[in-house]
């Protein structure tokens, strides 16, 4: 089937057929239509995303930023809960050396120092190292001793316990208690594990996105890529960009659009910085660009597959009409078209079957017209080479020699040398008009010295016809005509003139006898066709073959025209084209 | 007949369809598989050079696994684990030798299917895809620098990890082409630990007692160095110079204490991470360089608790 189809299709494959148009077109329409939608369906979506991601991104931070000062605040708490402790058991301090303390797993140890280094209190039993190597660290030198302040430091190694090194991040807050009569100033260390701020946004991460905390020179506090930063391996290209307060701002960083949304915390002077890449809603998903394609072409696909088909199948008709077409070029006539379906085609198919009708029938016509064409001729020349004129001529000649008439045996020779030349006229059909006159001429002569001299003619030629064509043989029936019935039967003195002369294109010849003439009822029967009357065979049929010629030649315009009375004579007119040299001699 | 088509056509659109949804749905990316096989798995180096590596794998979306002796001496576990790890077939081997190991029978043995990274050993094999770790000759070099930098002269000692390894080989080249030159030190000849800190210290110890002048002891590694501090440690002979290697939990206390007068810090995560990655570039056919040195930085007592020492020294658990 498939076979079938593209077989068809690469029989009928032109650039410019109708069907590829169609199909071409649609499919680039589809094209573009489909890659249109794809596109603004793509920008809007990135938009939606993008939009989405900041909302989604900023709740983060702010929801990380909470709980870290939820969390901060909790071991505030805890170390006020220390510091009334270390205020109401002041005199029992020794309690505390003997009890060990449970604390959560994100803190490592709490203890409280004097103004001057010396230890008040401790959470466990570890010892510590020499008075001098803790006084010099940052932890306690943060706040002033007996302030109500507390300072966070950044992750540092915890150096307390000898030959232990922990990450930590230490609260260092100021505490006041009265130890007896005295007051007493000193600070509180909290060491929290590093570790333990991991958890605190560990569920709010996923693979597109990540937080970590800055102090406010830029110095990462927490980032889940810490070791990595820690050991040279990679940097956050952001953190430069997170220097801008709180607010979000995107990142163009190489082929990657980050989102970096930065929020502050109360209880420290450190920095959320949440940072997503934006990747637009065709990279959200890997598969996503696949599918995209996939359905595109899909689409496609079923476009161009439909469109060739409904194409194909619009334009059935018309290359059926194409095929019919050329058969009737090459010749084969017996072809209708049916008309079908589409009104268009339908039309066209009618139109087709008219005009193949008409032409058949016109060739039809053209044909016969030529046979009787050529019957007429071959006839006419029966008729001239008559044999009976032939043998009056001769025996004319005879008397004429007899009676030692000289001169009118050789004119009567001329004569009829000329009318038999003339007659022939080297097979034309078309000869120029001053030889049908001579024709004419030859035989009036003839025939006027057979009669005795009982008539004269006269021939009268324009100048301006001198040089057009004309039908041969159509002046000597007629003049035979009016010889024998004009003026034949009369013993007055005949008169035949013979005039031809140009109307406007046409040529026109006047035969006019003053001879018997005919009667009106007469006249109109050889007028109407002059033929199936036995009465008027003799002169019927010349006037009938030269009407036929004239007809098959020229067509219904033009022919013979009668006017006659009786006793006062007959006029014929001859009204045919009137043909320029060139074109008599194409023909 | 146009129905006909549309319909055998509808047919082939619609299974199109069910294959590309259904290729789309199983092409999933198999995992690369990878295995380290450490010299040592409790040290605080390897469990540095596994977070590394780990992270690394994390990133790129291998499957790591991780084998080794607990300690470094056990150089024959080591081998049994590296054969055993070729017969699984892993995609790549993370390899660093600890001793004695018999390298050209267990490359054969991987015979070119599997991609060989090695870490920090220093083996010389042409069937190695790349070497990342520290540059150990420069390493050797540095630590001999700090010598020559606070002595003018006097004995130097030096304890090594095992001679057939060829990092160590190449640390102490290193040291010796620095340092030979200088005829005011008189270095003796090198001693072999095999990575136990136990005999590291027997060693010291001797040295101490046949040397009663000695001016320094160099050690080549972690284990050598953690030896001999303790038994400088026990005894008491805090004026004699320790240079070391590495600087884990012991050797930053002794450091502390100031029987570790100067160490030499690698950098076990990079080398984690960077390993891991050479692993996968190879296997995917991208570039990888062949050598790929990892940095390492001098720490004394003065500077190891400055905050890029910090980063480097203490691993973050």
């Amino acid at each position: 089937m498939v076979n079938k189809l593209l077989t068809l299709l690469k029989q009928h494959f032109h650039l410019n057929s109708l069907w590829f148009i169609i199909s071409a077109i649609t499919v680039f329409m589809a094209l573009m239509a489909t890659l249109t939608i794809a596109l603004i369906m793509n920008i809007r979506f990135s938009a939606a995303i993008d939009n989405a991601a900041f909302v989604n991104n900023a709740r983060i931070v702010s929801a990380a930023a909470d709980n870290i000062d939820g969390y901060i605040m909790e071991v505030f708490r805890t170390s006020r809960v220390v510091a009334e402790m270390t205020e109401t058991y002041p005199a029992q301090k020794d309690i505390f050396d003997n009890v060990r303390f449970l604390l959560p797993e994100d803190i490592d140890t709490i203890a409280v120092f004097t103004e001057n280094g010396d230890l008040e209190l401790k959470t466990d039993d570890r010892p510590l190292l020499p008075k001098q190597a803790l006084t010099s660290q940052q932890w306690f030198r943060a706040v002033a001793p007996g302030s109500s302040m507390f300072v966070l430091s950044n992750p540092h190694i915890q150096h307390l316990f000898p030959g232990e090194y922990r990450w930590v991040i230490s609260m260092s807050a100021g505490l006041s208690w009265s130890s007896g009569e005295q007051n007493r100033r000193g600070m509180m260390l909290i060491d929290l594990n590093l570790s333990a701020i991991d958890e605190l946004f560990a569920d709010m991460m996923d693979e597109n996105s990540y937080l970590y905390v800055m102090d406010e020179d830029g110095e990462i506090i927490f980032h889940p890529r810490q070791q990595m930063i820690y050991a040279g391996i990679w940097q956050d290209e952001t953190i430069s960009s997170a220097d801008i307060g709180e607010g979000s701002l995107i990142v163009e960083n190489n082929s990657e659009r980050l989102l970096v949304s930065v929020g502050p915390l109360s209880y420290a002077s450190w920095r959320v910085v949440g940072v997503s890449s934006l990747k637009g809603a065709l990279s959200y998903d890997a598969d996503m660009p696949v599918f995209v394609i996939i359905i595109i072409s899909l689409i496609l696909l079923i476009v161009v597959i439909l469109t060739i088909l409904i194409s194909f199948a619009v334009t059935r008709p018309m290359r059926r009409l194409m095929t019919l077409m050329k058969s009737v070029e090459s010749g084969k006539w017996a072809v209708s078209s049916e008309g079908n379906g589409i009104y268009e085609v339908a039309a066209l198919s009618e139109s087709f079957n008219k005009m193949v009708n008409k032409i058949k029938l016109l060739m039809e016509q053209v044909l016969t017209e030529q046979r009787a064409l050529r019957e007429s001729e071959v006839r006419m020349l029966h008729e001239q080479i008559n044999p009976h004129f032939l043998y009056n001529t001769l025996d004319s000649m005879v008397w004429l020699a007899e009676r030692g008439d000289r001169e009118n045996v050789v004119i009567m020779i001329e004569a009829l040398a000329k009318f038999f030349r003339l007659t022939l006229s080297g097979g034309k059909d078309i000869i120029p008009v001053r030889d049908e006159l001579k024709h004419v001429e030859s035989y009036l002569t003839i025939q006027k010295m057979r009669f005795g001299n009982r008539f004269d003619f006269k021939i009268n030629m324009d100048q301006s016809v001198a040089d057009r064509f004309s039908m041969k043989m159509l002046l000597q029936p007629l003049a035979e005509n009016a010889v024998i019935h004009g003026i034949g039967n009369t013993y007055e003195d005949g008169m035949i003139i013979i005039s031809a002369y140009l109307d406007a294109d046409d040529l026109i010849y006047v035969i006019q006898d003053n001879g018997i003439g005919m009667a009106p009822e007469k006249l109109k029967m050889i007028a109407q066709n002059g033929t199936q009357n036995d009465v008027l065979l003799d002169q019927g049929v010349g006037i009938r073959n030269i009407r036929q010629r004239i007809q098959l030649l020229y067509g219904g315009n033009y022919g013979l025209f009668f006017d006659s009375e009786p006793e006062s004579g007959t006029t014929v007119t001859i009204r045919i084209p009137a043909i320029n040299d060139k074109v008599a001699r194409k023909s | 007949m146009n129905i006909m088509i549309i319909k055998h056509l509808l047919c082939v659109i619609f299974l199109g369809v069910v294959c590309a949804v259904s290729t789309s749905c199983t092409a999933q990316e198999e995992k690369l598989t990878i295995e380290i096989i450490a010299a040592g798995t409790v040290s605080d180096f390897w469990t540095t050079a596994f977070a590394g590596a780990e992270t690394a794998a994390a990133q790129y979306g291998a499957d790591i696994k991780l084998f080794g002796p607990e300690l470094e001496k056990d150089d024959l576990l080591q081998e049994h684990i590296l054969l055993q790890s070729i017969a699984r077939k892993p995609d790549a081997i993370i390899f660093s030798a600890a001793d004695k190991i018999l390298t050209t029978e267990v490359f054969d043995a991987a015979n070119s299917e599997i991609t060989i990274i090695e870490l920090n050993s220093g083996l010389d094999d042409s069937r190695l895809a790349s070497y990342v770790g520290s540059n150990n000759r420069a390493l050797g070099h540095t630590l001999a620098q700090e010598i020559a930098s606070r002595f003018s002269g006097g004995t130097i000692a030096m304890i090594n990890n095992a001679a057939t390894v060829a990092a160590a080989k190449e640390r102490e080249t290193g040291f010796l082409e620095s340092l030979s030159g200088n005829p005011e030190f008189s270095i003796l000849a090198s001693v072999y630990c095999d990575a136990d800190i136990d005999k590291a210290e027997k060693l010291a110890e001797t040295l101490m007692e046949d040397h009663p002048n000695l001016t320094a002891i160099v050690c080549l590694n972690a284990s050598a160095t953690i030896g001999a501090g303790r038994a400088i440690e026990k005894a008491e002979k805090n004026d004699i110079f320790l240079a070391g290697v590495d600087c884990a939990a012991e050797e930053a206390w002794f450091m502390e204490c100031g029987v570790l007068d100067v160490t030499i810090c690698q950098n076990p995560y990079a080398m984690g991470y960077f390993g891991v990655e050479a692993a996968i570039r190879h296997i995917r056919g991208e570039s990888a360089e062949e050598v790929i040195y990892t940095d390492f930085s001098v720490v004394t007592k003065e500077t190891m608790f400055l905050k890029r020492n910090q980063q480097l020294i203490f691993p973050i658990s």
